[in-house]
């Protein structure tokens, strides 16, 4: 696993953290809150108390003043130091002068004498292009009457030099991430009506006349992230793989199996924000309910919070040990069916994408098989020459310096042949006393992928993936055309909801339980070869032995065993790509 | 023109657009509202046909996509064709004429939209959409109550001041959700003056609270989706229920507008409204001050209202505007410039002590009043006045003689111009007076130019006087200092120099005999570098210590040690300085003798007395007298050598020749010949010689006194003045015959 981000050379960094709007990719200790915020929370509450000297100032709070402040800022420009107990603490006073300053940060001027009395001159100056867009709290604001409130703010701060606009105690948590380092994770702010509060959203702060102001995942920093990227075109499931995985790995929803309950394979300690509930309402509970999931919208600018593509952040514990970040890129299937469109969309968030540890590639039956169009009902891109040359398109934007690590995921497996064997929803890949790992010459299909210590027995998985390929090669140019864009890959099928649910006529009424197939595959196959579980496989070795032969005669005599070894280094990552190569 | 966008079974795309629509026109309407949320529970509604429509209206120019203001108007809904929940979005762009607001606008609130259906290529394609008729279903504009209505529209008119949407639960759900929030939006929009319909949009759906487009103001929300109603208008609300969080200054225009005009004044009253508005754009505060100043100030006194019109002039002068040119003019019918002073000054300044340098907010509102109205104006002779009491109380605070220094003042009024410069409250008026009062305080500046020469000379004959009254040089370096703290010229610093030099000059006198005096001249003199020339001082200081050696030399050379060991050192000494003249005969020396306190004496007496120590034979000889002679014997001083010279002694009695004779032989101190001592009393005392017969007779000196040798050499003495050396002679020449009876060489054992 030496292929991961090069972050494992030194130990002794921070967690590196991306954020999903701007692209930016900062360390732990560059994390921001955001300040204006806060400032707005003050005024509110010296406006509730009729404290007529700021009631001047209420009206900043509907401009976002883009005050994004790290450990750093705050020490240096509003002087916190650190208290005996470690904390950083100070009071924090923001004055007419430091809103002055900020509207010149934000105006981002190529005029060097650019000044607030400048600002409060006219709002035709190009300056008010950017101040208006950063300042601005929502999409299609109508630009001149933010302009002339911008300006007002700039004359009234002429009016008022040295104006104390707001000031509040602050207390900044550090928090120690997994390698040791210590870097500010909360505040504590204590308004001047005794009144605390907890800000724990970070931000990101984007950079110098480009803030950006993106609420990142609540345990960004604490550890390592990877990064799986979803690829596929439209309607082939994606989305809906997500949902099955990750609502098996929370056990949302009735019925639903906790993937690996009893090995504590993976423990979910997830960060529960509005994020995490936006992705639950969105995602796990139309799945759970075994309703489909909303297509996923293409955005095409942002609005709000929300982003071009869509992303969301888990936090799980694996085998009960370390604990990982892991961040799923669900780009919707137009970016990949839309050549240039789709491109412009990764260019924007390459840096998140190119850093991906995983790419899972998402292809369904109707694309291998060529398509019965079913009526009425969704359909796939079955044109999957136009297809591929769009993904190709769309993966050359991404700027890789390396080879991501590809699993090949059939969706919808229960509509494959059963021949193939590929689709079982009662199959249990984890060990168990009921459920043991079976010899060799008791192994069958059910035979358990994950031992009951939590390693990927990858023999057992072998047999499933030898399948998926054989599928694959249905249509015989498929492995090499993915080959192609992606480089080797791994072969796996699944089946998100196990049933139709396509038809639209169903009676709403009917809430039915999804019955998965194999989705613990990819996952468990991507822990493996990132070294996040211990893998091993069987092999056969060739040994002598000498046997007694007649009254008095010894003979020597080979004969095979099966060993199971361990599979690290050079060796795991041969598992990266299945050759189909029958053994 | 026309946009329709949804899924067509594999994704979405834009199933069909007019031809003029540009990319970026797309692409704003897409960014910015074609956000659908799909209800949560789809069993509220019949069919997802009957799944709430979200209708979404603005007047934008798209980002300035579009060159003006145009009506968007568009409808996102849930697709029926599709089993994963998809949206479709049909959208109209069109330009309206000015008074489209007044009465034309009310057809958008019917506009029927492309069905979810006919959404797609087989229906439209190739900009045929562009032709697409929205038919029109009346809507029921009176379908809210007035308290309904006034809830809204004064929740609305706050929500805008703090940046809010006004977010409406519906108050019918399921199938007839579509039909109500069209209905209450048209009623309320009944309410609003033309431009304000104009500038504040609407969306007919939605779930999401807070990501909502900047020009969408009302907001329709299904109950179902609402869990926490805090901030949302429910239409349960009386209008006593918002007053803790609504002004009432809006409460107030709410009911204006709803209860107290009927449909033609209300009419008459948007028309005025619209007067009111400076390029199509009426603000919201406008409408309310209109509706709640014009009237009360109209009937108001300057005595009453000046406070609130100072704060509406600092709020809107930067803006204007045609309210704040109609409620300008009544202000100033009202004002009168007098009033305005003594409330400036009076109620203002000096009620709340303010200070010129740092005006309060307040203060400062106050003088920009005067800026923007031409008949008022901050009095000069009342501002004056005000500044220079403030001046005064500084000036009051400095030392009497920084008060009386041209020079300090002129410092001090320097720094007071650039306190002045530095006030900067845009005010015009204000600067004008602080320049004038800058004029006053350079014109002191200069005229206190003119006093400075004369003081200056004042300051020389000043310092000379100082100087020259200095008695005693204890004082000099304490006086010249407080004269050159006191310096106000720094050119004059040089002729204090020159005063503290000549001082020195006619003061130090040619030699110091005194240690103290010596010590204090010399302190003092280190202690004014700077204050005279360098050179000067190192020669005054040179020829101190020139002096200092010679004092040192003087106090060592009257000090006369007469110790063993250390009598011969002592006697060099006092050679020497009786030779240089460092001491006269006469003069005193300090004599240490033995373990006895020091007592003075004449330095010759004291020669004498030491070269008696040393060499017996001296011509001194005989002028030491008795009474030292016992001295230096109790002090161990003497050796065998002085025995003669003792005993010799005229003046020696018997009682002294009897301590001699006593040092000899009975203190531990000489060793001598009893034989030797034997002769010289013979010599020199032989009346004495029965009497020390008979003293040694018993005792254990008796054998060495009286031995036979003794009787015969006493009875064959011969009578020779220098007896002694020869006797010194003698009983070397016979040593071998006296063996160990006594030895003369051992006699002089003791070193000098």
């Amino acid at each position: 696993m030496s292929d991961n981000g090069g972050s494992n050379a030194k130990k002794m960094e921070f967690h590196r953290v991306h954020c999903p709007r701007c692209g930016r990719t900062m360390l732990a200790n560059e994390l921001a809150f955001d300040f204006g915020e806060i400032i707005n929370v003050a005024l509110e509450k010296a406006k509730n108390r009729k404290f007529g000297h700021n009631e001047e100032w209420y009206d900043l709070t509907n401009l976002n003043l883009c005050l994004y402040l790290d450990l750093r800022d705050l020490m240096t420009s509003y002087g916190l130091s650190q208290a005996p107990n470690g904390t950083y603490q100070g009071m924090f006073t923001f004055t007419t002068k430091d809103l002055g300053d900020q509207l010149l940060r934000l105006a981002d001027s190529a005029n060097p004498n650019m000044s607030i009395a400048i600002l409060g001159s006219s709002n035709n100056l190009i300056e008010y292009e950017k101040l208006t867009r950063f300042m601005s709290k929502s999409s299609d604001v109508d630009v001149m009457e933010l302009a002339e409130r911008i300006q007002e703010l700039a004359i009234r701060i002429q009016k008022n030099p040295n104006a104390v606009i707001a000031s509040f105690h602050v207390t900044v948590n550090l928090q120690k991430d997994d390698r040791g380092n210590y870097f500010a994770n909360r505040l504590l702010i204590k308004f001047d009506d005794g009144q605390l509060q907890n800000v724990t959203r970070f931000i990101c702060k984007g950079e110098k006349g480009a803030p950006c102001g993106k609420v990142l995942y609540g345990h960004a920093g604490q550890f390592k992230e990877i990064i799986i990227g979803l690829a596929g075109t439209a309607r082939v499931g994606k989305t809906a793989y997500l949902a099955s995985l990750l609502a098996s790995i929370l056990r949302q929803g009735n019925g639903i199996q906790k993937l690996g309950h009893d090995q504590n394979v993976i423990t979910n300690i997830a960060y529960v924000d509005e994020a995490y509930d936006r992705f639950k309402k969105d995602l796990l509970d139309p799945y759970a309910n075994c309703t489909k999931i909303t297509k996923t919208q293409y955005i095409f600018d942002k609005v709000g919070d929300t982003e071009a593509i869509s992303l969301f952040s888990l936090t799980f514990a694996i085998n009960n040990r370390k604990k990982y970040i892991f961040t799923f890129i669900d780009m919707p299937g137009e970016v990949y069916d839309d050549g240039a469109e789709g491109a412009n969309v990764v260019i924007n968030n390459r840096q998140i994408i190119s850093d991906a540890s995983m790419i899972w590639l998402c292809i369904a039956p109707a694309q291998i098989a060529g398509g019965a169009v079913v009526a009425g009902g969704d359909q796939v891109n079955t044109d999957l020459g136009n297809a591929f040359a769009n993904l190709e398109k769309t993966m050359q934007a991404i700027n890789r310096s390396r080879q991501i690590p590809t699993a090949v995921l059939i969706t919808c497996s229960d509509l494959i042949e059963d021949k193939y064997e590929l689709f079982d929803s009662t199959f249990n890949p984890f060990a168990s006393q009921e459920n043991p790992i079976r010899t060799m010459d008791s192994k069958n299909k059910k035979t358990p992928w994950v031992s009951e210590a939590g390693a990927l027995f990858y023999t057992n998985m072998e047999w499933f993936i030898r399948n998926a390929f054989s599928y694959l090669k249905t249509n015989p140019g498929l492995p090499a055309s993915i080959e192609n864009i992606f480089g080797g890959f791994t072969p796996f099928a699944v089946a998100s909801y196990g049933k139709q649910i396509d038809n639209p006529l169903a009676v709403k009424a009917g809430f039915d339980i999804p019955t998965p197939s194999m989705i613990e595959g990819p996952f468990l196959w991507t822990l493996g070869i990132l070294g996040l579980i211990p893998v091993c496989k069987e092999e056969l070795v060739t040994r002598t032995r000498r046997v007694r032969k007649g009254l008095f005669g010894h003979r020597d005599e080979t004969y095979q065993e099966t060993e199971i070894v361990n599979v690290e280094g050079r060796e795991r990552r041969r598992l990266f790509y299945y050759s189909g190569q029958e053994d | 023109m026309q946009l329709l966008y949804g899924n067509d079974g594999v994704n979405y795309r834009v199933i069909d657009k007019s031809a003029e629509m540009t990319d970026g026109v797309q692409k704003t309407l897409l960014g910015s509202y074609s956000r659908y949320d799909f209800v949560t529970d789809p069993k509220v509604y019949s069919s997802v046909a009957q799944e709430p429509e979200a209708i979404t209206y603005v007047s934008t120019n798209l980002d300035n996509q579009l060159k003006s203001d145009q009506v968007v108007v568009c409808k996102m809904g849930h697709m029926r064709n599709f089993s994963s929940p998809s949206y479709y979005f049909h959208g109209l762009v069109k330009e309206v004429p000015a008074d489209y607001y007044k009465k034309d606008f009310f057809e958008l609130f019917g506009y029927q939209f492309i069905p979810d259906v006919e959404a797609n290529s087989a229906h439209y394609s190739g900009g045929t959409v562009d032709g697409y008729q929205f038919p029109v279903q009346p809507v029921n504009q009176k379908a809210l109550t007035d308290e309904q209505l006034i809830v809204i529209l004064a929740s609305f008119l706050s929500n805008d001041k703090k940046g809010q949407k006004t977010k409406i639960l519906c108050d019918a759900s399921g199938d007839d959700y579509n039909r109500r929030s069209r209905e209450i939006l048209a009623s309320i929009y009944h309410y609003l003056p033309y431009e304000l319909r104009k500038r504040y949009g609407f969306k007919s759906y939605s779930q999401d609270e807070k990501n909502l487009p900047a020009r969408v103001a009302f907001v329709v929300f299904p109950k179902e989706e609402v869990h926490d109603v805090t901030g949302f208008v429910t239409l349960q609300e009386s209008r006593g229920d918002i007053a803790h969080s609504v002004e009432r200054e809006y409460l107030d225009y709410a009911a204006y507008l709803v209860e107290k005009l009927d449909d033609s004044q209300r009419t008459e009253h948007f028309e005025t409204m619209s007067k009111l508005a400076s390029n199509g754009y009426l603000r919201i505060k406008d409408c309310v001050d209109y509706y709640n100043n014009l009237k009360n100030w109209s009937n108001g006194t300057q005595e009453a209202l000046l406070p609130d019109w100072i704060q509406y002039i600092d709020q809107n002068s930067f803006r204007k505007g045609p309210l704040y040119e109609m409620l300008l003019k009544i202000i100033v019918a009202k004002v009168d410039n007098a009033y305005y002073n003594d409330y400036l000054f009076d109620q203002t300044l000096r009620l709340y002590q303010e200070n010129v340098y740092n005006l309060s907010p307040q203060a400062a509102k106050t003088m920009r009043f005067a800026d923007c109205l031409d008949e008022i104006f901050i009095e000069p002779a009342r501002f004056h006045e005000w500044y220079q009491e403030q001046l005064q109380a500084k000036i009051n605070m400095l030392r009497p003689e920084q008060k009386e220094s041209p020079v300090y003042m002129a410092g001090f009024y320097e720094e007071e111009i650039r306190a002045l410069e530095q006030v900067d409250i845009m005010s015009e008026e204000l600067k004008e007076l602080l320049q004038t009062e800058v004029q006053n305080l350079r014109a002191k500046i200069r005229s206190n130019a003119a006093n400075v020469e004369e003081q200056k000379d004042r300051e020389v004959e000043e310092l000379h006087r100082q100087v020259s009254k200095i008695g005693r040089v204890e004082d000099l370096v304490s006086m010249v200092e407080i004269l050159r703290r006191n310096i106000q010229f720094a050119e004059n610093k040089e002729v204090l120099t020159a005063n503290v030099e000549e001082w020195l000059a006619e003061h130090i006198p040619d030699r110091i005999t005194s240690e103290s005096e010596l010590r204090i001249w010399k302190e003092q003199v280190e202690k004014l570098g700077g204050n005279i020339s360098a050179e000067m001082q190192e020669n005054i200081l040179r020829e101190l210590a020139r002096e200092e050696q010679l004092q040192i030399q003087a106090r060592e050379s009257r000090k006369c040690v007469i110790r063993p060991g250390e009598v011969l050192r002592s006697y060099r000494n006092l050679v020497e300085y009786l030779a240089k003249g460092v001491l006269q005969p006469e003069d005193k020396v300090i004599a240490e003798i033995g373990k006895r306190a020091p007592s003075e004496y004449k330095a010759s007496t004291m020669l004498k007395m030491l070269s008696f120590i040393l060499y017996p034979e001296d011509e001194s000889q005989g002028s030491v007298s008795i009474a030292w002679k016992r001295v230096f014997l109790e002090e161990k001083l003497m050796t065998a050598e002085h025995a003669e010279y003792l005993l010799k002694d005229p003046e020696a009695e018997e009682e002294f020749v009897k301590r001699v004779v006593h040092f000899f032989l009975k203190e531990d101190s000489v060793r001598i010949s009893g034989i030797y001592l034997a002769r010289l009393i013979q010599r020199y005392h032989p009346e004495l010689n029965a009497m020390f017969r008979k003293l040694y007779e018993k005792g254990e000196d008796e054998e060495y006194f009286f031995s036979d040798e003794l009787k015969t050499l006493s009875a064959s003495a011969p009578k020779r003045s220098n007896w002694a050396y020869e006797t010194e002679s003698e009983p070397q020449e016979d040593h071998s015959k006296q063996g160990k009876k006594g030895s003369l060489g051992g006699l002089f054992g003791r070193k000098w």
